[in-house]
């Protein structure tokens, strides 16, 4: 409304900005004139209500300019701007029109009261003066404002209700007329003292600025202002109720999103101030439970395989008994029905008991036991598994719960979740800490430039260096020279560069400078990228274990070698006894012999001298039948063979077992495999002779492999003596014999070694354990069960090599070995990915 | 003429021992088998004071073999000419053996052993000589 306009005339800056503002703050709409030159033509536009005028301007004469507005029926008041100090009413009695006096600068303290009302006494006055046509238009404002408005008199008496009022409170106009207004409106209980409506009659409660107060489940601006008569006395009030109901409700949620921030910073500063997961848990229910205004606020957690479930946080408030199930577990299944809410990661509202469905029935038999009414639960995740929930219950109450509510108590339970992730990957940190701290294996861990930057106590313990001299230096400084020159030779960086993982025994210097034999994993940590960020050394000392390996080898050997040793001394024995009989009938008859030739000689002598007496014809004769030269002549040069064939026998198994028993050592050899094999076959000839043949069929062109031949003997060795042993069982004492068959083939890179046999074949259940250490299907004492897993370790660990078989029950068993021919590295490098050297099978 | 078998799955053994013992052809008659049933037959043929067997062979083995003598002919000395010396060996043999020799044997021992089991009226194992048990 354009008549809310106030026109401001002074000749002082300061003043007219001072007034402007003030006014404006009060929601007038000012303009200020430096001039009072077009007063007149401006208040003539009929767009102004009151007028602050200098009545001492010189070229403006205040008396006449208020004659002239009344004399136009221009409904402008007029207001003095008088110098602070000199409000005397002087200018009142001047000019009986004004409608008051307003100080310099700034209008004072009551400018507000004042402009207030001198702009309802012009109104007043308007109302008695005005015309038809602003009648009209009051009356149409009057009914079709949105706010409601009601006009009392003096003694609080109706005298008019807007439509809108009416409607509210669905009586007609003419029935509330007349009522007292406490009465007619308000109907809330009020007494007429404390009845908020009409506020402008009553003095003490007089307030310019609109009060707000809830009505009729409403939330009301209440204006009151007076009315007043053309003189200027009291004679009513118009109060205008303006709904500010949605504008409360969206203050309302804007404090409530502070308050539930608050309440969420609140929580999780407990979880980051390092306070106990636990108290953190409990203070986090104590929060949001009396924020709820819930009874109980309980935390329930699954355990891992989420079978049960147990309650291991509550809050109680007071008055409330504690609940007594309190961290017994209870198997999930028996809350089916809110658990899978649950998981299906929903909240759960209950707001009444008996809202809840049929199939949750253990649930409410459940909650009745406790007293709950109501409640609401959350799920609690934990990384992206549901670990859990929050529930809130309410005792003896149902309630509804609302929309933020659940923002709140989803926000609390993704708090403890992840206060519960965390605290678990600590739990999980400090296992792992404290299992390194623990181990007895050393653990050293570099940073990429190859620096150490931690070790272990086990490392400590084993190197003699402790931590704070290892960390930050290079591990060859440490460790010596001796390794240095290995982890050259091995391009051991190069490897673990390129993502390998390196395993090998090193020799090592001690703190004290003594040496030690090292067994090391060496790997590398691949981070995002593929780059390579740090290594982790894990390393033992085996050099007893070294040493003590090294004896049980040569143990196995002795033992192995000893097994054999009574077949070959039967194999030695054997030819020895018929070379020595040999021997012995050679020297018998070497004596026979020599009585004949000595006969003999003198038969010679005396035929020489022409005569042959008869007597050394005769003795010749005699000589020669009694040692039954014919006998002689035809076994001496067999006795002579057959020895020389024992002898070759003796020499061909002595030097098999020379070979056989080669003293091996740490260092690969060349092996011709064709000699091993025979020289193998030949040492254990006194295990299969009786129940076999063998047949060998051995390439002659195979390249030199490089192995340990002692250890490939052993592996040999035992597979034949299986295969003896197998075919032994099929034949018994009935004095057939089966048959091994050995054959060598060359194939790309490797070769290949097949050993078959005629026995029973492994029966189907067994085959897979056959490698596996200690396992034998002989009776006791017959076998160890150490020879198949030897050539397993031999084959595959030893030799990089493979070892299977193939085998049919009742058809027989063969073993196929595949060795590589050369250049297998002596320390297996594993590509990271796999987890361990496959098994052959 | 004292009445000699010698087994052996050997055939080298059987000769040389034929042609070191051709010096007794005069006091003993041999005779030899390739096995423990070629031995039973002989056995069987005819009589025999003394026989002398490999411990190790085919089907029929040394200890078998003179268990079965022991049975059947229990007068016949027995005696063991075994390539093996292990202690299993030896202790199955003693079980039905009177003597145990193990190869290489010269002839003497091997002489003289067969002259003690046989001169003796009853022969035992080695443990005690043949001049004790005459008494």
């Amino acid at each position: 409304m354009s008549e809310n306009q106030i026109l401001i005339v002074d000749r002082d800056r300061a003043t007219r900005m001072a007034l402007s503002g003030a006014l404006a703050a009060f929601g007038y709409d000012c303009k200020a004139l430096e001039s009072e030159r077009s007063v007149l033509e401006l208040l003539r536009t009929r767009e102004y209500g009151l007028l602050l005028v200098d009545p001492m301007l010189p070229m403006l004469d205040l008396g006449a300019l208020m004659e002239t507005l009344a004399a136009e029926a221009i409904e402008t008041a007029t207001l003095a701007l008088v110098a602070a100090g000199e409000n005397d009413a002087t200018w009142e009695k001047v000019l009986p029109g004004l409608a008051g006096v307003v100080e310099k600068p700034d209008g004072g303290a009551y400018l507000g009261e004042i402009v207030h009302k001198a702009l309802d006494r012009r109104a007043v006055r308007g109302g008695q003066a005005c015309d038809a046509r602003t009648n009209d238009q009051y009356e149409a404002l009057f009914s079709a404002s949105p706010d409601l408005i009601v006009v009392m008199d003096k003694e609080r008496r109706v005298l008019r209700c807007n439509p809108r009022m009416t409607r509210l409170l669905g009586l007609k106009e003419e029935k509330l007329t007349g009522l007292e207004i406490h009465e007619a409106l308000c109907g809330d209980g009020h007494t007429r003292q404390d009845c908020p409506l009409g506020r402008a009659l009553d003095e003490t409660r007089k307030d310019p600025a609109p009060q707000r107060r809830s009505l009729w489940g409403k939330n009301y601006d209440l204006h009151s202002a007076p009315l007043l008569d053309g003189s200027g006395r009291l004679w009513g009030a118009i109060d205008i109720l303006h709904d500010v109901t949605s504008l409360v409700q969206a203050e309302q949620a804007v404090l409530r999103r502070l308050e539930v921030e608050r309440l969420a910073t609140n929580i999780s500063s407990k979880f980051v101030e390092g306070l106990d997961v636990n108290e953190g848990i409990d203070h986090a229910l104590a929060r949001i439970g009396a924020w709820s205004q819930a009874s109980r606020a309980h935390l329930f957690q699954f355990d891992d395989e989420a079978k049960n479930v147990a309650k291991t946080h509550e809050w109680c408030a007071t008055g409330i008994e504690p609940s007594k199930d309190r961290n017994q577990s209870v198997p999930a299944g028996r809350y089916l029905w809110l658990l899978a809410q649950l998981c299906d990661n929903k909240t759960i509202h209950i707001e009444d008991l008996s809202k809840l469905p049929d199939e949750a029935q253990p649930e409410r038999l459940s909650f009745e036991v406790q007293s709950t009414q109501s409640l609401a639960a959350f799920p609690v995740q934990v990384g992206d598994r549901v670990a859990g929930f929050i529930r809130l219950d309410n005792v003896h109450t149902t309630r509804d719960w609302k929309e933020e509510d659940s923002l709140i108590l989803r926000l609390v339970a993704e708090i403890v979740g992840n206060a519960l992730e965390r605290h678990r990957a600590e739990l999980q940190h400090k296992l792992l800490a404290t299992a390194i701290d623990q181990l007895s294996e050393m653990i050293m861990v570099t940073g990429p430039d190859h620096l150490i930057q931690y070790v272990n106590p086990a490392f400590e313990q084993i190197t003699g260096f402790p931590s704070r001299k290892s960390v930050g230096k290079h591990p060859i400084d440490l460790f010596g020279h001796a390794w240095s020159d290995q982890v050259k030779k091995e391009s051991l960086i190069a490897r673990i560069e390129s993502g390998d993982v390196w395993r090998g025994r090193g020799i090592l210097r001690r703190a004290d400078s003594q040496l030690y034999e090292g067994d090391m994993t060496i790997c590398p940590v691949v981070e995002k990228g593929g780059k390579i960020g740090h290594w982790v050394m894990i390393g033992r000392d085996v050099t007893e274990q070294a040493r003590l390996e090294a004896q049980l080898h040569q143990a196995q050997r002795m033992e192995s070698i000893g097994q054999l040793a009574a077949g070959i001394a039967h194999e030695i024995n054997t030819p020895i006894q018929y070379v020595g009989d040999n021997t012995r009938f050679l020297k018998d008859s070497f004596g026979e012999l020599a009585a004949i030739v000595e006969a003999f000689r003198r038969l010679l002598g005396d035929g020489e001298q022409g005569e042959i007496p008869a007597e050394s014809l005769a003795a010749a004769r005699a000589a020669a039948a009694k040692a039954d030269m014919e006998y002689l002549m035809a076994e001496i040069p067999q006795a002579i063979d057959q020895s020389l064939e024992g002898l070759r026998r003796v020499t061909r198994i002595v030097r098999a077992m020379k070979e056989f028993s080669h003293p091996g050592g740490k260092e690969m050899k060349n092996i011709n495999l064709a000699r091993a094999i025979e020289s193998t076959v030949e040492v254990s000839r006194n295990e299969w002779k009786y129940v076999a043949n063998l047949e060998l069929s051995l390439a002659g062109s195979l390249p030199p492999l490089l192995g340990f031949p002692g250890q490939l003997n052993q592996a040999l060795l035992n597979i034949i003596v299986n295969a003896a042993h197998a075919i032994g069982d099929v034949v018994g004492k009935s004095g057939d014999k089966g048959t091994i068959r050995i054959s060598t083939r060359q194939e790309g890179e490797e070769a290949v070694i097949e050993i078959s046999d005629t026995g029973a074949g492994i029966p189907e259940e067994i085959r897979g354990r056959i490698f596996d250490p200690f396992f034998t299907t002989k009776e006791v004492g017959k076998g160890t069960g150490q020879g198949l897993a030897i050539v397993y370790s031999v084959v595959v660990e030893k030799h990089r090599g493979k070892v299977s078989f193939e085998t049919e029950t009742g058809g027989g068993t063969k073993f196929i070995v595949r060795l590589p021919l050369a250049g297998a590295p002596a320390e297996p490098a594993v590509k990271l990915p796999e987890s361990a050297a496959g098994a052959a099978l | 003429m004292i009445r000699i078998l010698f087994v052996d799955d050997e055939p080298n053994v059987l000769r040389g021992l034929q042609r070191m013992l051709r010096s007794m052809r005069g006091e003993w008659e041999m005779q030899f088998a390739g096995g423990g049933q070629e031995a039973l037959d002989s056995l069987a043929a005819s009589t025999f004071e003394l026989i002398v067997t490999d411990m190790r062979m085919p089907e029929m083995d040394g200890a078998e073999l003179l268990d079965q003598v022991r049975r059947l002919y229990p007068e016949i000395a027995r005696l063991v000419l075994s390539g093996h010396s292990d202690p299993k060996m030896l202790a199955r043999a003693s079980a039905s053996a009177h003597r145990f020799l193990t190869k290489p044997c010269d002839a003497d021992t091997l002489i003289e052993t067969i002259a003690q089991c046989v001169a003796s009226s009853r022969p035992v194992a080695g443990r005690i000589s043949g001049e004790e048990e005459r008494s």
